[in-house]
């Protein structure tokens, strides 16, 4: 049996390329409506901002010899350390840029030749305020930030629900490209959260959150923070219950689709995962109680094979089918078809070996065998590639078309320099925010 | 010609222009926020004070109530009496997994008391002892010579055997009891009290609740030299020796004197 290993890295490699790619790939797209190029924009860069995060925690993981997501520094080496300002900061800007991309993708709320400026210059502004802030204050504010995402979310679940009663309505089949993406989107933000549905509504993640506080020393969350926690968690909660009703109704009346099994296979896992937090509470509670006890191995394997899992593959891929299945890249153009064939190929297959990898970690898996089956994988996406590419990019239409159908978009003509300098003034708010951690890392 | 513009007000209006949607959407949100409203108030209620008070250091002080285990009365764990012929080395183990240690009770340090045949303090024993001549009523003996150890060497008992505070071995020619002792419990001192920094009592007390001292078997070593007096009393080539074990548990009590 190999050793347990971390799967933050894997995360940061896979989100870094397919962050570059995707921002490559929509300059690229010249023809596409304006909701398509700055979605995609948008979604590169949180893929950015999320690879750079990890890639951060990853040498935070390195310094304190410890792994996964939570880190206890026992030995103070990371409180004033520019990889934790970093890290939060990469954090901050990339909740900033989920919280914006509700407003354009898939229902754009705002349809005015001012929407890329104005949203460039809020993510900017508000990115350098609120990193600021954060290290001002150690902190202890910042899962406040979540608070913004509730418009956000809002908007998400009311296109999920307005289309997909029509759809049931009406039969139109179109509709369903419209609450397929606002649903993918809600999994690919709170994914993780929704996972943690049943222990969230019977209330039993306060003790997590309470055991949390006690154990990690870099987690001191003010009640303002303690809030912007606890809200994520019930959006989590409350956003996978409505999709598993909502599906459920939709699968009576037209049928199971793919989406409707990803939904009740996430539903079943936060149950199953409810119960067994249930389950070992005394644990949870010992570190308020008496003193820390572990977590058994098989809660940790269970946790690094559904929430992390989750998190650190699967919201990529998700992010990957929305850009690929909704044609948000041009990837029929001959000049992008061979970058993003490479780029499919690429994160099936860092995936795949790392869940190989990660079952090599609790199976007594001889490695030659895990090594026939990476190369079994590697055989079938090789042989399949024509069928997974066709696949992926069944749906052919873009959101644009079907809301231009209805004649609820606005063709907005925005000068294609808008995009870049959105680009440019991303990087640079990213490269000065770095700057500020660096710089209060070294003064204090 | 299209009606819709593009502003706000006729974006919000395409999004709940079915009833069907204004429907279903308004539970929804009335149930995400139930869910946000009663988790907030069990966290801010109940989770949040808990936590800054396990997070704050506090100043404790630890007091330990000391007894001897003893099953039937008699204030000893083991008594162990015997006759020795002259020159007699003998080792004598008195099983410790059998004893009955009360419930958050720990063994903290075991006393063993040897006492020679004439003694003084001895039960029953009346006479007094002048220059290693024991002197009574029934005539004189010379003073045996005795030794006692403590074997640590391929000892299982659990203890503390580099202790400061343990008397390992010790010899006796004056008919004086010989008085051993082996300190289990790590850094234990009979009637301190201690002050203790921690987040909440159990973690105070957690240096004072470890299982697995003072287990296995105490081994005592009786040398024997008897010693022959040519004055009045009977010829003497035995000696009766008793061997008396205490084992003394402590159980440890916090109580908190300040928060820092």
């Amino acid at each position: 049996m190999a050793e347990s290993q971390s799967l933050v890295p894997v995360a940061a490699i896979v989100d870094l390329i397919l962050g570059f790619v995707t921002i490559a790939l929509v300059r690229r797209s010249g023809d596409k409506e304006w909701v398509e190029k700055f979605a995609g924009l948008i979604i590169g860069w949180i893929l950015v901002l999320k690879g750079l995060e990890y890639t951060f925690t990853s040498v935070m993981e390195t310094i304190v010899a410890n792994e996964g997501l939570w880190i206890i520094d026992s030995s103070n080496n990371l409180q004033d350390s520019f990889f934790r300002f970093a890290q939060r900061t990469c954090k901050t800007i990339s909740i900033l840029l989920l919280v914006f991309l509700p407003f354009v993708y898939p229902y754009p709320i705002l349809q005015r030749k001012w929407n890329i400026k104005v949203v460039t210059a809020s993510i900017c502004v508000l990115s350098l305020i609120l990193s600021t802030i954060s290290i001002l204050t150690d902190y202890r504010h910042s899962d406040g930030e979540w608070f913004m995402l509730i418009p956000g979310m809002m908007i998400l679940v009311l296109v999920y629900i307005r289309f997909l009663l029509m759809e049931i309505e009406t039969g139109e089949n179109s509709h369903r490209r419209m609450s397929l993406v606002a649903g993918l989107l809600l999994i690919a933000m709170l994914g993780e959260q929704m996972t943690y549905w049943l222990a969230q509504v019977i209330s039993i993640n306060n003790d997590f959150l309470a055991r949390f506080a006690v154990e990690w020393s870099l987690w001191e969350p003010s009640t303002f923070g303690w809030l912007g926690t606890n809200l994520v968690l019930s959006m989590g909660a409350s956003t996978i219950l409505i999709l598993l009703f909502f599906e459920s109704w939709r699968t009576y009346h037209m049928g199971i689709s793919g989406f409707s099994i990803i939904v009740y296979l996430v539903g079943i896992v936060g149950f199953t995962a409810g119960i067994v937090d249930y389950a070992i509470m005394d644990i949870v509670r010992s570190c308020v109680e008496t003193e820390c006890e572990s977590f058994p191995a098989a809660f940790e394997i269970w946790y690094d094979f559904t929430s992390e899992t989750l998190v650190y593959l699967f919201t990529p891929l998700i992010f990957m089918y929305i850009l690929l299945n909704f044609d948000i890249i041009d990837s029929d153009a001959s000049e992008n078809r061979w970058l993003t064939r490479i780029m499919v190929i690429l994160m099936l297959l860092i995936v795949s070996s790392s869940v190989i990898e990660l079952l090599q970690s609790f199976l007594p898996v001889p490695e030659m065998i895990s090594s026939a089956a990476l190369a079994m994988v590697v055989a079938i996406f090789i042989g399949w590639e024509e069928r997974i590419m066709t696949n992926l990019m069944r749906e052919g239409d873009t959101v644009s078309q079907k809301l231009m159908e209805m004649d609820e978009l606005i063709l907005l003509k925005i000068d294609e320099r808008d995009y870049d300098i959105m680009s440019a003034s991303m990087a640079s708010v990213v490269f000065f925010s770095l700057i500020i951690c660096a710089l209060y890392s070294a003064v204090i | 010609m299209s009606d819709f513009d593009g502003s706000f007000g006729a974006i919000i209006s395409n999004l709940f222009k079915d009833n069907g949607t204004k429907a279903a959407y308004l539970p929804c949100v009335l149930a995400s926020a139930l869910i946000f409203s009663y988790t907030s108030a069990d966290l801010v209620l109940n989770q949040t004070d808990l936590v800054d008070y396990v997070k704050t250091e506090k100043n404790w002080n630890i007091v330990f109530e000391n007894n001897i285990v003893d099953d039937n009365g008699d204030n000893l764990t083991f008594e162990f009496d015997d006759i020795w012929a002259d020159g007699d080395v003998k080792v004598i183990d008195f099983f410790l997994d059998d004893i009955p240690v009360d419930d958050g009770h720990f063994v903290g340090y075991i006393d063993v008391k040897v006492i020679p045949e004439e003694c003084n303090g001895r039960t029953g024993s009346e006479g007094r002892c002048e220059n290693g001549i024991w002197i009574s009523d029934g005539g004189e003996w010379e003073c045996d010579s005795i030794s006692a150890t403590l074997l640590g060497d391929n000892s299982t008992l659990t203890g503390q055997w580099f202790d400061s505070g343990n008397t390992l071995s010790g010899s006796d020619s004056d008919c004086e009891p010989i008085y051993l002792r082996i300190v289990t419990y790590p850094n234990y001192n009979l009637h301190q009290s201690f002050n203790q920094t921690a987040v909440n009592e159990y973690q105070a007390l957690s240096p004072w609740t470890v299982e697995g001292w003072g287990d296995g078997v105490v081994s005592v070593q009786i040398n024997l030299d008897v010693n022959t007096y040519g004055g009045f009393g009977p010829a003497d080539d035995s000696e009766e020796i008793t061997i008396l074990v205490s084992v003394h548990q402590f159980n440890p009590t916090a109580s908190l004197v300040s928060e820092q």
